[in-house]
């Protein structure tokens, strides 16, 4: 049965997560009642840490990695809930009475990583929780290497103009340019890019303010 | 006497015939030798328990198609059952419908709750990491792993990978057989493993593939045994695949036959009166048997055969097993059991070699093991004293 699973070799993160899931800490916004306590008795037995509280904080604390939210309950009662979409403190697994266009809708704005439906099944809580916390870790990272790559993106569009400005004043060639810039960056210690802003800055300030 | 007694019908659901009625026999006798001991003492709650026995003959959908005729037809709302983990899941969603409840007394892989479920086998932290320590301290760290192929096998060697990489040891490889396998498959894994002489082998096959494979070895290396250490095998095993075949083996489990508590000296000469002088006990017969006991000590508690009445008491009592006090932790339903390494000796018994100190808390969700769990398990080892009269500490 499962030597097709076997035959995938499963990244290491991966891995590392289920292994570690116990060391993870659990934030649980549900209203106190039996849903509560078998979700709390059930992560409890999963070994997680875990906090609960009703109602939500005003702002999430980052000591949890996942927050597991009561929506239906948020709903009805017209709780608030603070949740920045573009910077999530956490994974976000949402837990839903029922679903309606409405519950999809919020569903679908949290940008939530998981939903478990009630009445409450044992069986499937562990499978969203690392779900939650996979789908979190993978977007986080691949955040994170898109701004990288922004980043490296505009420092090397600095680092052309500034060569071509280099180039212009010093009478120097392209590559030549580059490799006066290169060796001033190591000398102070300094990113090529940043230093190639300078050079921009410096140039444009030097310059007749009708250029460009 | 039980003519002038109301009956309560409880199911039992053991194989009496296919690939696992040998360890299944054994627990279908131990249920049905708890309840008569319990009727003879007058029943629960004044009524007379009465088994109804079926014979899914090793077949793991029968489970659940006759635990729904138990539930249906015969109106139980107790069942003892189940060997595999694949007969227990096909009984989970007809228990669970119906809310009846389960005990079920065997070792298992963990990773499973149902509030009404009582698991009375151990789980993986109650058995596994012992053996681990035991065999990677004392025998060696180059191990080759071999097992049925299903879920319980795969999964209890994913937790001794981890446990022996830890150690610095090596997995020389691994290899998984179907739970129905011929014999000549299981002598090829053999002769693969005697080739590259591993220190220990690590074997969790379920069924007759047992036999084959400790007889295999035994052909092959002679004296020149390569210690085998099994979750799986039993007394009942040994007997069926001869004692020979068997000697020198490891297996770790909560209970064996030479336990040396009153109640269990006690239990095995009624039990071979019963069944014949003959008969060996075994690790899940023995579970079997107490969890009759836990069950029915919580109904009478609750003064009550209903699931939900059993279930509320059932954490406020425990029972003198075989293997020694037990309880149920009502965390997650599993039990507090005891932890034992045994080494088989020359009358298919076996010497037990180190004993755990206390009942070990069950953790059927945990993840990640490693020996620093295992040290704090505290093993007595029990080497020196093996001897016939003084082989558990208790």
């Amino acid at each position: 049965m499962s030597k097709r699973l076997t035959a995938v070799q499963q990244p290491y993160e991966i891995s590392t997560l289920v292994r570690n899931l116990r060391h993870h800490k659990i934030l649980l916004l549900m209203p106190e009642g039996e849903n509560r306590t078998k979700m709390e008795q059930q992560i409890r037995r999963i070994g997680c840490r875990l906090h609960a509280q009703w109602p939500p904080p005003q702002e999430i604390d980052s000591f949890y990695q996942i927050v597991i939210l009561g929506l239906t309950a948020v709903i009805e009662t017209d709780q608030a809930f603070h949740w920045d979409v573009s910077h999530p403190p956490a994974a976000l697994v949402l837990v839903v009475e029922y679903e309606n266009p409405l519950v999809l809708q919020y569903s679908l704005s949290l940008n939530a990583q998981a939903i478990i439906g009630l009445p409450f099944h044992p069986m499937g809580v562990m499978s969203n929780l690392l779900l939650s916390l996979q789908e979190y870790k993978q977007t986080r990272s691949m955040l994170k290497t898109i701004r990288n790559l922004e980043s490296k993106l505009s420092s090397s569009e600095h680092i052309e103009q500034a060569k071509y400005y280099l180039s212009q004043a010093k009478q120097l060639s392209l590559e030549n340019a580059y490799k006066v810039m290169r060796q001033t960056a190591m000398e102070r210690r300094q990113p090529i890019g940043e230093l190639a802003k300078e050079i921009i800055a410096d140039y444009r300030k030097s310059q007749p303010k009708d250029l460009p | 006497m039980s003519n002038n007694h109301p009956t309560t019908p409880v199911g039992v659901i053991f194989s009496q015939t296919g690939v696992t009625a040998n360890t299944e026999l054994s627990m279908l006798r131990a249920t049905l030798l708890a309840i008569d001991r319990i009727n003879r003492q007058g029943g629960v709650n004044g009524h007379q328990l009465k088994p109804i026995c079926v014979d899914p003959q090793s077949v793991a959908d029968n489970y659940g198609t006759l635990a729904q005729k138990l539930i249906v037809e015969d109106g139980v709302k107790l069942i003892f059952g189940g060997y595999t983990s694949s007969s227990r899941k096909a009984m989970l969603p007809v228990t669970g419908r119906h809310n009846v409840l389960l005990f079920y007394p065997t070792q298992y892989e963990g990773f499973e709750y149902a509030s009404n479920v009582i698991y009375t086998g151990a789980a993986p932290n109650q058995g596994c990491l012992q053996l681990a320590q035991y065999m990677l301290s004392k025998i060696g760290k180059r191990v080759w792993m071999v097992g049925s192929d299903y879920i319980w096998p795969r999964e209890i060697n994913r937790i001794m990978r981890d446990l022996i990489v830890e150690s610095d040891g090596e997995v020389l490889d691994e290899e998984f057989r179907p739970l129905e396998t011929d014999e000549a498959s299981i002598v090829q894994v053999a002769r693969l493993i005697v080739e590259q002489q591993p220190d220990f082998v690590f074997a969790n096959f379920v069924g007759k593939s047992i036999g084959y494979f400790y007889r295999a070895m035994h052909e092959l290396t002679g004296d020149q045994r390569i210690p085998i250490a099994s979750l799986t095998t039993t007394e009942t095993e040994i007997q069926a695949m001869g004692i020979a075949a068997g000697f020198g083996h490891y297996t770790a489990a909560p209970y064996f036959q030479s336990v040396n508590t009153p109640i269990n000296l006690e239990l095995v000469k009624e039990y071979q009166s019963l069944y014949g002088k003959d008969q060996v006990t075994n690790m899940c017969w023995e579970a079997a048997y107490f969890q009759v006991h836990l069950a029915m000590k919580a109904a009478e508690l609750a003064g009550s055969m209903q699931p939900d009445a059993i279930l509320e008491q059932i954490p406020k009592v425990q029972h003198v097993a075989p293997q020694g006090t037990v309880h149920i932790d009502p965390a997650n339903n599993h039990c507090y059991l005891w932890s034992r390494i045994g080494r088989a000796n020359n009358q298919g018994q076996f010497d037990i070699v180190a004993t755990s100190k206390t009942t070990l808390r069950p953790d059927p969700y945990l993840v990640s093991y490693s020996t620093s769990t295992a040290t704090s398990m505290h093993l007595i080892e029990t080497d020196s004293v093996a001897t016939t009269s003084q082989k558990a500490s208790l």
